[in-house]
């Protein structure tokens, strides 16, 4: 018993870190960039100072350019960790059901036609949207709700919208191309306001925190939980609709970043356990962190060329991820 | 006092028949067994019971009450179920996955309290898992595990407990230990007990009722002294069955 109040001790501290290193990761990146600006400078131009370089810069380029990447980094973590819980495995991400493959489809088609970002910022809802629901109508269709056949169809349909992408990519003239290959990389250049996607991750929050002990108990297999109380029907549809709309929030501000959505929610497993009520907000947390980190580097070690944010996630995700596992094979 | 109840209760799956006319009666305090050969359907029948899944016809009551009436939580409350095979993709401990037995008695943001840990701890120590509360349930030999399920469900304390072959993956001192700790506490608690065996003799050691399933839907229940005999052993399995008189009561031996 002192053991497992010790564990949910050491789950606090380090809720507790990863919210005390949010306020520190934004000061990062916002003081660093093409003109570094002092964090005490920082401080002045968020608070107090009116007009200066300094403050446009802060104001309207990075600040929300960060805020960006900490709400969509969230938003593909927590994404993550439902659906892993939905499709029983812990390497499933959040576009493995081809959510961001309908966004892309409808993004490229979008930037084809030579539409203006408002006309592209919508695509991507309606893509999303749309391969939501054929998705859901397909693995529904019967009434049969099997984690196999949600995860047949997703990755069918996934591999359709592959497919229709690379159409494009072959077809396309040059000039769009590079927009293009940005966006499927990931990328939060053009993220304007994250306030849309802040309230999708709020609202994500509160679905899946009502429902955390369920998750817990879905992770035991679905005979079980339904055994234990647990509507599975009702809660599988709740997942699926809110891991869905959260990663359609996160495309939508920045194309399809990888990596976070896997590996965030995973490497928290190994590190806090399988408790949702405490890998939830962490992993919020940590996804955030680590997309806007993997923003600051990616704006600026190359500059004054900017690199998709998502080369980046890989670059540091992958050797993270092999560490941990071969470290978690040793104990 | 009548704990489940079955009236003409007919289930089938993937088209055959597991029973047509089944109606019925589980008592508090008393402990049932369900015999059958591979296939018959026992597992079916026993989810069913559990009011997972649907039935063809007929009716199935919890303290007279249909149980399709009842809310999820309102059945997981009442009625427990020990699964036959479960594989855990997700790490966690002992005392975690333990625990999950308060689930259907705590609200949304509800967490557990220091009794319901105290209770899991209990269960841990009942079931022979002293010290393993922080054991990774990745680690754990089949037998441990199926010993931490059978924890979850005493954690679950329902009122009648339904167990799809309690003594798979244990050894024989844990065989008896536990059939022992479950069947004490259901005359000693008066709950209601039904479990799925392969062992005829430890069936007739431990369960005071049986129901034998046949093929195509025919089934047979009532006391276990009525029923256990050699015609009704071998029509079920479709072998011949012998007796041995020993000092721990009848003992059945395939020939």
């Amino acid at each position: 018993m002192e053991n497992y109040q010790s564990q949910i001790i050491q789950r606090r501290i380090l809720l507790l870190a990863l919210l005390g290193l949010t306020p520190l990761a934004l000061l990062f990146a916002i003081s660093t960039g093409s003109v570094s600006i002092p964090f005490s400078e920082v401080w002045a131009a968020l608070f107090s100072e009116q007009g200066s370089i300094n403050q446009t810069l802060v104001m309207e380029l990075r600040l929300p350019r960060a805020l960006s990447a900490l709400v969509t980094g969230g938003m593909l973590a927590l994404a993550g960790v439902l659906m892993q819980v939905l499709l029983r495995n812990p390497l499933a991400d959040p576009y493995i059901l081809g959510v961001s493959g309908g966004a892309a489809t409808a993004t490229l088609t979008a930037m084809l036609l030579g539409l203006s970002s408002a006309w592209i910022t919508g695509s991507a809802v309606a893509g999303a949207l749309l391969s939501i629901l054929l998705v859901f109508g397909l693995a529904h269709g019967q009434g049969s709700w099997t984690s196999t056949r949600l995860l047949l169809t997703g990755v069918v349909i996934a591999t359709g919208w592959g497919a229709i992408i690379s159409f494009i990519l072959a077809t396309a003239p040059e000039k769009n191309l590079h927009g293009m290959l940005f966006w499927l990389m990931g990328d939060l250049s053009h993220s304007e306001s994250s306030n849309a996607g802040l309230v999708i991750l709020l609202l994500g929050l509160f679905a899946s925190m009502t429902i955390a002990r369920h998750l817990n108990v879905m992770t035991r297999g679905e005979l079980q939980a339904g055994a234990l109380g647990v509507n599975t029907k009702k809660i599988k549809l709740q997942i699926y609709l809110v891991a869905s709309l959260l990663t359609a929030g996160a495309v939508t501000i920045a194309g399809s970043v990888g990596f976070i959505g896997l590996i965030v929610p995973h490497m928290l497993r190994l590190v806090i356990g399988n408790d949702h009520r405490s890998l939830i907000p962490a992993s919020i947390l940590a996804g955030g962190i680590l997309l806007l980190v993997a923003d600051t580097i990616a704006r600026t070690i190359i500059a004054p060329q900017q690199l998709p944010v998502g080369v980046i996630t890989a670059m540091i995700g992958v050797p993270v991820f092999l560490y941990l596992i071969h470290r978690n094979r040793q104990s | 006092m009548s704990l489940l109840s079955t009236k003409n209760l007919a289930v089938s799956i993937a088209g055959k028949q597991i029973c047509h006319d089944l109606s019925l009666n589980i008592e508090a305090g008393q402990c049932w067994g369900i015999l059958g050969k591979n296939g018959a359907g026992k597992t079916t029948l026993l989810h069913r019971l559990a009011g997972l899944g649907n039935i063809d016809n007929g009716e199935i009551l919890f303290n007279n009450t249909p149980i399709n009436t009842l809310s999820h939580r309102k059945i997981a409350q009442h009625i427990g179920v020990l699964f036959q095979h479960q594989d855990d993709p997700f790490p966690g401990t002992v005392l975690e996955s333990t625990l999950i037995g308060r689930h259907p008695y705590l609200k949304p943001w509800q967490w557990e309290s220091d009794e319901d840990i105290q209770q899991a701890t209990t269960a841990l120590q009942q079931v022979d898992l002293n010290g393993f509360e922080s054991r990774q349930i990745q680690t754990l030999s089949g037998g441990e595990h199926q010993r931490m399920n059978i924890a979850t469900l005493l954690v679950q304390d329902p009122q009648l407990m339904l167990l799809d072959e309690p003594t798979n993956h244990l050894d024989l001192h844990h065989q008896m230990s536990i059939l022992k700790l479950i069947t004490d506490k259901i005359k000693t608690e008066n709950k209601g007990l039904m479990m799925v065996m392969h062992d005829i003799n430890l069936a007739a050691r431990f369960c005071d009722h049986l129901l034998m399933i046949f093929e195509d839907g025919e089934t047979l229940h009532g006391s276990t002294d009525e029923i256990l005999h050699r015609k009704y052993i071998e029509k079920l399995y479709q072998h011949p069955v012998n007796t041995i008189e020993s000092p721990h009561g009848t003992v059945w031996i395939p020939t």
